[in-house]
């Protein structure tokens, strides 16, 4: 354990000194990585002013659910960079994957540490500028309750990210290509956190609640840390689901990845 | 060989190109469909009570939304990397000795994926959009004239699109693509 948590060090250090020998880039990158990102808040925080809400959601409440999904999946796009499907894609495309096979190490942990995208930061610290203003701008009534759950459903987020992200690059196996479809559910799973669950019509929900149990990640925690009432009638502790959903997708993501391992055949590249 | 001759070749191998690639395509449609109806979704719901707002009804937003998705993959929204790739690579090098203008060499490849973009994945995403929702049409020769003057200017090879289609598309998407 403690040789693999050596190994993991030593590979995010080789990355990261590979990353800071282009200093003026990362800062740039971030710096553009963060000013798109606050752009995206603002535009959404001029469209709310002129709505005033949405379905009974004020601009900061909305602004909540946005701030918890964006620092989150910010945090999960810089450690599960190795994961990511389109890289990974590629990864396999070229055999670069098959040299990581033929090394002495766990490959979990070799694809974990193939990649460590420094530059999201900015996005990060978007999602941390707007989470200091919702918590400056709302009353939430803070219990020792609330304060304990806040870091375990942050991430319960960040662990079902990541397991969409193995599950997208282990369908990568099979289809060498990276397939768009998968950005529903990372990219598009993120922007439909962003928003109560509540504008979308049923269909749509009960997918993001049974299937891709996305709704018990950032909405039900929002209800309960905002003491909103709950418009479908779940029981009181569908709040608190959270890490239970999150890390049972990583849980099931890591076992259809091994399941993918066992039956890799390369592409012969 | 003339530069037409080789520039319309171009187009033609680009087309096949792409043809070659359907199911990324349709895969590529789905997703285009699914964030639009979420941006749908997100603007049926501010719009509940106000019939119009900065002088747009619901069917205009939505109408909206749906061009901004349609375009997307036509356009490259998400940036056109292969230029910079052939510097990096070298091969900018052996393409510059071609007997053919750089610029019109990746125009002609260009306009053949962005044609094939255009008819499967644009058009057809508008259509599912008129089906689910009802979209806006222009009303007279003179606009439907300018939807295709804005149509094709925006076609051409540009590397410094990425951020526009983001903070064009009411209600903000999440720059989820950005790298």
């Amino acid at each position: 354990m403690s040789h693999a948590l050596g190994l993991y060090r030593r590979l995010i250090a080789a990355n990261l000194r590979s990353q800071m020998s282009y200093r003026a880039s990362f800062w740039l990158e971030s710096l553009a990585s963060f000013s798109a990102t606050i752009t995206a808040f603002l535009t959404l925080a001029l469209i709310l002013e002129r709505f005033n809400n949405i379905a009974g959601w004020t601009l900061w409440e909305v602004a909540f659910l946005y701030g918890m999904v964006e620092t989150a999946f910010g945090v999960m796009d810089m450690l599960f960079s190795g994961f990511d499907p389109q890289n990974f894609g590629v990864q396999v495309r070229l055999g670069r994957f098959d040299q990581l096979l033929l090394r002495p190490a766990s490959i979990t942990l070799q694809v974990l540490g193939s990649e460590f995208v420094l530059r999201r930061l900015g996005r990060i610290a978007q999602g941390l500028v707007v989470l200091g203003l919702v918590f400056s701008k709302l009353n939430i009534h803070w219990t020792l309750a609330k304060l304990a759950y806040l870091p375990v459903v942050f991430a319960s987020l960040v662990a079902f990210y990541g397991g969409l992200f193995v599950i997208g690059a282990t369908i990568t196996f099979w289809t060498v290509e990276s397939i768009e479809a998968i950005n529903i559910f990372t990219y598009g799973g993120s922007e439909l956190m962003a928003y109560p669950m509540q504008i979308y019509q049923d269909w749509m929900r009960l997918f993001f609640t049974y299937v891709v149990p996305a709704i018990f990640l950032n909405y039900y925690p929002a209800l309960y840390f905002l003491d909103k009432p709950d418009p479908f009638h779940l029981p009181v502790w569908a709040h608190f689901l959270a890490p239970l959903a999150g890390f049972g997708v990583l849980g099931a993501g890591m076992l259809f990845w091994r399941y993918g391992l066992r039956h890799y055949q390369s592409t012969g590249s | 060989m003339n530069q037409a001759r080789i520039f319309w070749e171009l187009v033609r191998r680009a087309i096949q190109r792409q043809m070659t690639y359907r199911a990324a395509t349709l895969a590529g449609l789905v997703t285009n469909f699914f964030f639009g109806l979420l941006r749908a979704a997100v603007l049926v719901a501010l719009y509940r009570g106000s019939r119009q707002v900065a002088g747009m009804s619901v069917q205009d937003a939505i109408t909206y939304t749906g061009l901004t998705q349609a375009i997307i993959a036509y356009l490259s929204f998400f940036g056109w990397y292969e230029l910079a790739q052939s510097i990096y690579s070298g091969q900018v090098g052996a393409d510059l000795l071609k007997p053919i203008n750089l610029f019109t060499f990746w125009m002609g490849q260009d306009l053949g994926r962005a044609l094939v973009q255009l008819v499967l994945r644009g058009l057809p995403l508008l259509a599912f959009y008129a089906l689910a929702f009802g979209i806006a049409t222009p009303n007279t020769a003179g606009q439907w004239l300018a939807l295709a003057v804005a149509g094709s200017l925006g076609s051409r090879p540009n590397p410094g699109r990425a951020g526009v289609a983001t903070c064009g598309s009411a209600p903000p998407g999440h720059f989820g693509r950005l790298r």
